[in-house]
Formats: structure tokens, sequence, C-alpha cells
């Protein structure tokens, strides 16, 4: 009985000290490793010319039911400023899922294709290489959406569009229908 | 034995991973580029020094000793998992890329048979010097074995050496002037067990070829 308790006693102490000792490289090492990862998950914001830096309320929110996936959003102060939509619409294959960004007076700031399941060499290259002509474009109006110059994907450009539909919806309400 | 050969044992004689053949995991896994080699050697090298130095000093003491061993299994491993933890929180926060390539054998160094091995072997009936010094020793072995996989791969597979980062040497000319391609296939788990089998095949005929010139000197000796 003793020779288990002095064994359990051994244990523990070595379990405190080396729990605290790493509590100690945590210490330092987590602030570290979770401005990265911020800038890994906001670097899409940084390639389209936002500083995140400039907002000091970033909050996410996920439980969405109208096809967007996830929303981030930046404010300053309270104001809300930019909106940034992961959202997924109907592609030819599967589902396409893009990043749009809209500002506070519901223009687009920049678009991306996070990812699809386009037949390569036909869909998949025009969603790598045609400009839909959305950047720029204010929302709801997708009358510039350019999909005349890629009509060998009319499924894809059908997805892209409607994604674009989608998040027209929801920023509308994020921003309080302004426009 | 002499400090000195303490430390360069495990260099050639017991290499651990040429001659013991342990740790082959990682060796076969993570070899891809003499990078990854060099960044998995040195998180070896931190956590198999100072797990040696650990459980040296927690069974030199007689006394502590007498605490410890009952219940030295499970004093090890939290010994060996708090270094190995270290190592994964400090090389996440510093050198995140290598973090992700090197991904789950950062963790499974706890469970690395050289780490264990040399505490249960060599470590806990050694004093604390001692036992850094073979820990050293054979962290750097194993690290320049799976330099030498990672260089043959390398080469072999993409015709380059990745030495750290951006620091990398293009050999493609050499490729070009051959007027052939880097054979892909030893960038594949395939290709790390055949340069692994080669390397091993090498040093058991470079073995067999000095027991047999031993053999013949003995037999020379015994016609005169």
């Amino acid at each position: 009985m003793k020779k288990a308790l002095t064994s359990g006693l051994v244990l523990l102490i070595l379990g405190v000290v080396c729990g605290t000792i790493l509590g100690v490289v945590n210490y330092y090492t987590a602030p570290i490793i979770e401005a990265r990862e911020n800038e890994e998950k906001y670097a899409a914001l940084v390639e389209m010319g936002i500083v995140v830096a400039d907002y000091d309320n970033i909050t996410e929110k996920a439980d969405f039911t109208n096809g967007i996936e996830k929303a981030i959003y930046l404010r300053q102060g309270t104001d809300l400023k930019i909106a940034v939509y992961t959202v997924v619409g109907s592609g030819y294959s599967a589902d396409l899922k893009l990043l749009i960004v809209v500002d506070e007076t519901m223009t687009v700031l920049g678009y991306s294709v996070l990812s699809h399941k386009e037949t390569a060499g036909i869909g998949a290259d025009v969603l790598a290489t045609h400009d839909y002509n959305m950047v720029g474009a204010v929302l709801p109006d997708l009358t510039s959406f350019d999909a005349v110059s890629s009509p060998t994907a009319p499924l894809t450009n059908a997805g892209v569009r409607n994604c674009f539909e989608l998040v027209a919806a929801q920023a509308a309400m994020d921003f309080g229908g302004a426009n | 034995m002499t400090a000195r050969e303490n430390f360069f044992k495990g260099f050639v004689k017991d290499n651990p991973l040429f001659v013991q053949v342990l740790g082959t995991c990682p060796a076969l896994a993570i070899t891809q580029t003499l990078e990854n080699a060099i960044g998995m050697g040195v998180a070896l090298l931190f956590v198999c020094v100072f797990s040696n130095l650990l459980v040296s000093l927690v069974t030199f003491k007689p006394k502590i000793r007498a605490l410890v061993m009952p219940v030295r299994i499970p004093v090890y491993i939290v010994l060996i998992a708090s270094l190995v933890v270290i190592v994964e929180m400090v090389m996440n926060a510093f050198v995140p890329v290598l973090f992700k390539t090197l991904g789950v054998f950062i963790p499974l160094i706890v469970v690395n048979c050289i780490i264990f091995g040399r505490a249960e072997a060599y470590a806990g009936d050694h004093k604390p010097v001692e036992s850094m010094i073979d820990g050293a020793g054979m962290a750097i072995g194993y690290t320049l074995a799976i330099m030498i996989i990672s260089l043959v791969r390398e080469i072999l597979g993409a015709g380059t050496i990745t030495i750290w980062g951006t620091l990398q040497l293009d050999l493609n000319f050499i490729y070009d002037f051959l007027g052939t391609e880097p054979i892909g296939m030893f960038l594949q788990p395939v290709g790390a067990f055949f340069t692994f089998g080669f390397i091993l095949a090498v040093i058991a005929a470079m073995e067999n070829q000095k027991k047999a010139k031993a053999t013949n000197a003995v037999a020379k000796e015994g016609v005169k």
C-alpha cells in the first residue's frame, strides 16, 4: 500500500513539474502560433488588399442556412465595414465554393474560387482564368456579370452567379439594405 | 569507454538506423528533402539529449532511483512526452512550414525506439554527462543517416538539394545534360524503401568484406 502511494506521489510530482514547464513554454509560443494562424486565415483578405489590422473587431458566423457557409465581419468599433462570405453554389459536377468580399456600400471588393470539382479543361479552366467582371459591382445588381465570354461552361457560370446572388441577399441583411 | 568513443559510437559502429535499425518509420516517411531530415534531426537531438539527461538525473542518486525504478516506464514516458510537446510547440511557433511537413512524425518522436531505447539501455545506468554525450552521439548518428537517405532521394527524385527554406541547390542541369529527367519514384515511399535497402546492402557487403579480410589474415598467420 505504502509502495503504491509512493509511486503515485512520484508520478504526481513529475506530472506537476512537467505540466508547469509545458505551461511556461505554451505561454510564450501560443501567441506566436495564434498570430500566424490568423495571418494564414486572413491571407485571402490580404491578397485582396484589405489591411486586417485596420479593423478592431473581427467576428465569424457560421450558422447560416441559405448557402452561405461562413461569414467574417470586419468592424471599426460597432460599424460593419467589410463582410467576407464563403459561399457554396451548384457547379456542373459538384458544389463550388467561393470567397466573396463585400464592403459597406455593397460593392464587391474581390472574389476567389476556394474549391470546385469542375471538369478539367472546361469548367475548371473557366474558373481558373475567366474574369466574371464582378469586382467593383454593387450588389444586388448583377448586370455586369460576364458569362458570355465563357460559354463553354454554362453550368459552372450559373454556379458562380448563384454564389453572387446568395451573397447579395445575405449582404443586404448584414448591411441593413444599404445601397 | 572514453567520452570521445561514447560520442562517436552512434555515428558508424552503433548507428541507430543503419546498424540497430531503429527509428525506421520517420526515416522512410520524411526523407523527401534534406531540409526535412535536418529538421527531424534537430528535434530528435534535443529530445534525445535532454531525455537522457533527465532519465539519468532521476535514476542517478540511489534514494531517488529507489523511488523511480518501480514506475520507471511511466516516468520515462512522461519526461520524453513533455520534451516532445516542447519541441512541437516551439517548431509550430518558429518553423511552421517544417512543422507541417514533418506532421505526425514530430509527436511520434515520443515512441521513437531510439529515445526510449537509450533511456532504458544507457541513461538509466550512467552519469548525467555520459548520458547526454550518448544521446547526442546517437541523435547525430541518426541525423546523418537520414540525411544520407534524403540526399539520395532528393537528388534522384527531384534533382535538387533543399538545405533550408529557399536555400536550394538545383542540380537539374545534370539531368538536362544527360537528356533525362529525375526519377519521381524516389520521392514516393517506395523510393525510400529502395534507398534504405540499398544502403543496408552496401553496409552488409562492406562488413562481409571486412570479415573475409580478417579471416584471410588469420589463415595466412596460421600458414606462416
